[in-house]
């Protein structure tokens, strides 16, 4: 499938969802050497909404504060930069999820929660592999099927006819897209991850997350939203629409080097954050 | 391992490991024995589990799903089938799996005493 064609599709969509202003002001300062307390305490205060959760999360039990923290800019220097871009992109991810029409064979909700528990899974897998950027994977984590979003609300016919082929066959979504539209949702998420400005790697990480090929350039990354997606799915934590747990590629389990020992860990580890994620936010 | 969850655990075991808080502050050391007191404070300060000397934990679970019915054992079985597929000569996936299953009967091994518990206050 060539990417120019999902590009022209993605291109004569129309209105899609765009990243909040919020998310790239945050992204920018992230570039300069030493971004001021006092200008991202400025900026997420534009947003009262994630300003409210930010505090919520340094005052959870996660943090173990003894006394509560009511200051934003104290708030920041324990979440750190990163977390908090995170945070607002999951709560966007939220906003767009509920701005949808739901289907009735596609749960917005479930599909939201399954966004949270691959990134999850997918930091966690991160962190206990010492990869660089585990934040970097969350992100990626949080985007990995945006793709479904974009044809559950822009090509309703071909979203439904997919959905009943998955019901139908059992297969893998990815399989059924191909077979009716051509291309699949990671192919869309990828080249709206690529129109919004995200680095290459975060585009790569999205388009490849299924792996029903390795590509000559699988990277740890990319293996561990791989392994995080299907971890997710294997531990039921909300749902993308999937009915069977696929595979894990066996060169994505070779590259990213986790000890089979350690997945028990890893697994009950995420459970445990992303219930927490799930209640702080609120979304129920 | 015996690692046990601060509802089941009761005076006068002995810590094998520090008590922590999710946090990682030290809230008792190795080596004591606890007291009712010990285990108010854990309750108090957010921690979860404790690593207790002499117990083996996996051992306990064993023998809570072994009193699990075979009707809820059967029903997590044939859930999990549907949703895993063939799994066999794939070590990865049949340590998922096993993990996965684990999981759901621990779960099942929680409701079940937490609706005995529930029935022996009432009575």
């Amino acid at each position: 499938m060539p990417s120019q064609k999902i590009h022209r599709i993605i291109n004569s969509m129309g209105e899609l969802p765009t990243l909040p202003t919020i998310y790239m002001k945050l992204s920018h300062l992230l570039n300069e050497s030493e971004p001021s307390i006092k200008t991202i305490s400025g900026i997420i205060s534009e947003d009262l909404a994630i300003a409210a959760m930010v505090l919520k999360i340094v005052n959870s039990a996660a943090y173990g504060f003894r006394n509560k923290i009511g200051d934003l800019q104290h708030a920041i220097v324990i979440l750190g930069l990163k977390e908090i871009r995170n945070l607002v992109l999951a709560s966007s991810i939220y906003k767009i999820v509920k701005e949808f029409e739901s289907s009735s064979a596609f749960n917005m909700q479930e599909f939201w929660k399954h966004s949270i528990g691959c990134a999850t899974l997918a930091r966690v897998l991160a962190e206990t592999t010492h990869l660089k950027s585990p934040e970097d994977v969350f992100t990626a984590g949080l985007l990995h099927d945006i793709g479904k979003l974009i044809h559950a609300g822009h090509l309703h016919e071909e979203f439904d006819a997919v959905m009943a082929d998955v019901a139908e066959t059992g297969s893998q979504m990815s399989k059924s897209e191909k077979k009716i539209l051509g291309f699949d949702h990671a192919q869309t998420g990828g080249a709206l991850a690529d129109k919004w400005g995200l680095p290459r790697e975060t585009v790569n990480m999205i388009t490849h997350h299924h792996l029903s090929y390795t590509p000559n350039a699988l990277t740890k990354e990319m293996a561990a939203i791989h392994i995080g997606n299907t971890l997710c799915i294997a531990l039921g934590l909300g749902s993308g629409g999937e009915k069977r747990v696929p595979l894990i590629n066996q060169n994505a389990w070779e590259i990213l080097g986790l000890r089979l020992s350690d997945l028990e860990y890893v697994m009950q580890r995420s459970s445990k954050l992303f219930e927490d994620s799930v209640s702080i936010m609120d979304f129920e | 391992m015996g690692i046990l969850n601060v509802n089941d655990i009761t005076v006068g075991m002995v810590l094998a490991k520090a008590a922590m808080n999710k946090n990682g502050t030290v809230i008792l050391g190795p080596g004591s024995t606890l007291t009712d007191k010990h285990i108010t404070s854990f309750k108090t300060w957010g921690v979860t589990e404790v690593d207790i000397q002499g117990i083996d934990s996996d051992q306990l679970l064993k023998e809570a799903m072994d009193a699990l019915s075979s009707d809820v054992v059967e029903s997590i079985e044939k859930e999990l089938g549907e949703l895993f597929p063939s799994v066999e000569a794939n070590p990865v996936m049949e340590e998922i799996y096993k993990i996965v299953k684990k999981m759901h009967l621990k779960q099942a091994v929680n409701q079940t005493s937490g609706a005995t518990d529930a029935v022996t206050k009432d009575s």
